[in-house]
């Protein structure tokens, strides 16, 4: 049994997530609500639940000044958010979950399933002060927080220098010569960093530009970069490609 | 040639040359003394430039041109044509062949009033001469045949012994030897008949030199010894020298050397007496050959010497001349060839110039070819990117219009669900359409998408329509394989308009449940996205009115752009199937990969 508690300053959403757990009773219970972020930090303690589904704005704070408030998080936190863009970027580099409102019923019962699976993860804290850094940040300024075999690994974003993809894995290459794989497809890092300066370039790559060092031409040409990685630019891709580089100086 | 005319003019002018001096004098004399500018004194004037010609011909032309002067001041026409005729004279001293017959034409040209066949006859002596001179014998020829005629007509036996004399010599120098023989007879003849022997000498002189040419040594010898004869006679020791040196040459050729040294040594005394320094060389040279052959070796060497240090005096004097003459055609050939070289630099500066010139106006052309092209291609370019632009905006507004249609569409649902007071369904309900919509939005920034990507949203649309007609209808989604749904780009929401229309048109006016099929197919470069109901099927008479939504017919306007953009064939095929058991629409589009 989940012991759950919900911050968020409107009833109707409070009201909305009673009725979302309401089928899984038997997983998951809610002993409190709270309607802000104070009110919340007062008990949070002594209740010590197991997840905190946590509005991102609520009156005049935000869901990470509850977490800056708190020396240890002893608990994991769905954020819950109607669109507030910058924050959903955040918690997507952070591995954080995240339900967007109104909540599908669908995308709660995954969320919760996925729950059961992670809930004993020690290494929250480390995620939630990622997060806390990158919401505040550019998307090139970022750190990424992956889940690997052993753990979570923290990346800066400025010191990837490329993704390859492997079908559903994605091999990332880092500036001190390391390759990590991760079980995300390239796709999924395509979207996430397409702002933070990097381009895919080919079906199986996504380069950091910065780190280009020659563009040779071809029939799509290709690329070295600072690794002396030789990636090949796909013809499709050539004229955007040189847009964006176009774009970066 | 030369040697021959001189020869036959200085025996003429003997007398002249002998009282040279002091007939120079006596005429300058009778100029100073008489003041009268009148026709004596330009005779006068001309009778000194022509005596003094020999000695200094500069002097010869001051006077004759002071004697033109004067007759052109008396307008004396024949002072004037005599003057010419000595001025070209002097001009032909002076070897200036071109003045000299300028000079003497002029002459010949002057209208005299009086008879002055003669006079004319002289110049064209003179012109024969000249030409006779420079080789020319056929004009040389004509000069003197004119001379002979003007002196047969004029009955003056004298002339025409000169003229014939001088055709003869001609004729010599042309190897015509019988004709000049003949012609020399002739003169010989008028010398003897006209009691001209003055002219004998001379005449057998030429004549035994031209018998000598023809071998025939027994007449030279006989016409020398006629010459001797005469010239004794006459006491010509001039012409006399010059025929005992030939005759002592003919017995030397005859190998009678005795005979030849005395005639030798009697030449060479003669000639001593007269100072003519090459004829003495030449009998020099010839006696020295005879002590030789008669092995007096001591007077040969003697002799030699005399005549090499003879020789080197005369060589002296020739070289001079010789020199003056060869630094003259030097001098000309130099300037030929300066002339030429300017000729050549002049042409190679023409040619450059003109080879520079059309070479620059040529890559001027070239230039301009590149840049209008250049150009062009900039201007097509940016035609391009604008209609692109006009395009992708065109296609933006048209997605822009979607989503209204789409979601009032889906408003109304909603409506309709709290309506029939079903909170539960219409709160499912909601969050699908707050779904979808937050993918719609996402999606219309992009003017193409993944085909996964659309395909999941017409998966949700389905979804969320399904519920709302309580399971009315199901679907199924294929797939060609040989479409990789993540790498093929879809223009977003393309086939939503035909789903709706088969919902709402087709299936829900249907009594029992229907099925909605979408295919996905490859032909080709393009891709076949196919919507197929079981629904009630379209109704024939209204097809082109009310059945056709606002969707559709956005759908087609942007299939028309991506056409014209892409310059592909994009269709939409709306079709009932047979025996109304629904409708089938077929979308083409062009096959778009990703990577």
């Amino acid at each position: 049994m989940i012991k759950a508690i919900i911050v968020d300053d409107e009833q109707h959403c409070i009201n909305a997530l009673l009725k979302l757990v309401e089928p899984l009773s038997d997983a998951i219970k809610i002993t409190d609500t709270f309607n802000s972020v104070d009110a919340a930090l007062q008990v949070v303690h002594e209740i010590s639940p197991d997840l905190v589904f946590l509005d991102v704005q609520i009156n005049d704070k935000t869901g990470f000044d509850f977490l800056k408030e708190l020396e240890t998080i002893p608990f994991e936190v769905i954020f819950t958010t109607a669109h507030e863009k910058y924050a959903v970027q955040a918690f997507k580099f952070s591995a954080v979950d995240y339900l967007l409102k109104p909540i599908d019923e669908d995308d709660f019962t995954q969320a919760i399933s996925k729950l059961n699976l992670k809930i004993e993860a020690k290494d929250f804290s480390k995620k939630v002060k990622s997060l806390l850094s990158n919401v505040t940040k550019n998307d090139g300024q970022k750190r990424i927080t992956i889940p690997t075999s052993e753990g979570l690994e923290f990346l800066d974003v400025a010191d990837i220098i490329r993704c390859e993809s492997d079908v559903n894995y994605t091999t990332i290459y880092t500036n001190d010569k390391r390759s990590l794989v991760v079980s995300k497809t390239l796709k999924w890092f395509e979207t996430l960093l397409q702002n933070a300066g990097f381009f895919r370039i080919h079906n199986s790559h996504l380069i950091n530009l910065s780190y280009i060092k020659k563009y040779t031409k071809g029939k799509g040409g290709y690329v070295t970069l600072s690794d002396n990685s030789n990636i090949e630019v796909s013809t499709r891709k050539k004229e955007g490609f040189i847009k964006a580089l176009e774009f970066m100086m | 040639m030369k040697h021959i005319i001189l020869a036959f003019f200085s025996f003429i002018l003997t007398a002249v040359v002998f009282g040279q001096q002091q007939e120079i004098d006596s005429l300058k004399l009778l100029i100073l003394q008489s003041k009268q500018q009148d026709s004596i004194r330009v005779s006068n004037l001309l009778n000194l430039s022509y005596a003094i010609n020999n000695v200094n011909s500069d002097s010869a032309l001051v006077y004759v041109e002071k004697a033109m002067e004067l007759s052109r001041q008396l307008n004396w026409n024949k002072g004037i044509a005599l003057s010419n005729r000595q001025k070209g004279l002097v001009f032909y001293h002076k070897s200036d062949y071109f003045n000299a017959l300028t000079c003497w034409q002029n002459a010949l040209a002057s209208d005299l009033s009086e008879n002055n066949k003669l006079f004319e006859a002289s110049v064209y002596s003179n012109i024969g001469n000249l030409y006779a001179d420079l080789a020319e014998y056929d004009k040389a020829l004509e000069s003197y045949e004119k001379f002979l005629g003007i002196s047969k007509s004029e009955e003056s036996p004298k002339d025409e012994l000169i003229a014939t004399f001088s055709i003869a010599t001609v004729y010599t120098e042309q190897g015509k030897y019988k004709d000049a023989i003949n012609k020399f007879l002739r003169a010989y003849d008028l010398a003897e008949a006209n009691n001209l022997d003055l002219y004998i000498p001379t005449i057998c002189n030429n004549l035994s030199k031209t018998y000598s040419y023809l071998s025939d040594n027994e007449k030279a010898i006989k016409y020398l010894n006629i010459g001797i004869e005469k010239a004794e006679k006459q006491n010509d020791i001039f012409t006399l020298a010059l025929l005992k040196r030939n005759l002592a040459e003919q017995y030397f050729n005859k190998d009678d050397l005795t005979e030849a040294e005395t005639l030798l040594q009697e030449s060479i005394s003669l000639s001593q007496s007269y100072k003519t320094l090459e004829r003495e060389a030449q009998s020099l040279r010839l006696l020295y050959q005879i002590y030789e052959k008669q092995d007096k070796f001591k007077e040969a060497l003697e002799t030699h010497k005399t005549y090499i240090s003879l020789r080197d005096s005369i060589i002296n004097e020739d070289t001079k001349a010789e020199f003056v003459e060869r630094s003259l055609t030097f001098e000309n050939q130099k300037q030929k060839a300066l002339a030429d070289e300017e000729i050549k630099y002049q042409k190679l500066i023409k040619n450059g110039s003109i080879l520079g010139g059309s070479l620059l106006v040529m890559s001027a052309i070239f230039g301009l070819i590149v840049y209008k092209r250049k150009r062009d291609a900039i201007s097509k370019k940016q035609k391009a990117e604008f209609s692109a632009t006009v395009a992708n905006t065109e296609l933006k507004a048209l997605r822009a219009q979607m989503n209204p249609h789409f979601i009032f569409n889906s408003l109304n649902s909603i409506n309709d669900y709290i309506s029939k007071n079903d909170a539960n369904s219409a709160s499912k309900y909601l969050t699908k359409f707050a779904k979808i919509m937050r993918q719609t939005l996402e999606n219309s920034n992009q003017k193409e998408i993944t085909l996964q990507d659309d395909l999941q949203l017409i998966e949700l649309y389905m979804q969320i329509e399904a519920m709302r007609l309580d399971n009315k209808f199901s679907y199924s989604i294929e797939v060609d394989e040989a479409i990789d749904i993540e790498n093929t780009l879809v223009p977003p929401l393309i086939l939503q308009p035909f789903i709706e229309n088969s919902i709402w048109h087709g299936i829900s006016k249907k009594e029992d449940k229907g099925h909605i099929k979408i295919q996905i197919k490859k032909d080709n470069d393009m891709i076949i996205c196919i919507v197929d109901d079981d629904g009630v099927g379209l109704n024939e008479n209204k097809v082109n009115s009310e059945r056709i939504s606002l969707g559709q017919s956005i759908t087609k306007d942007r299939i028309d752009i991506i056409n014209k953009v892409k310059k592909t064939n994009g269709t939409v095929v709306i079709k009932n199937k047979p025996e109304g058991k629904g409708v089938n629409v077929e979308v083409k589009l062009p096959l778009e990969i990703a990577f």
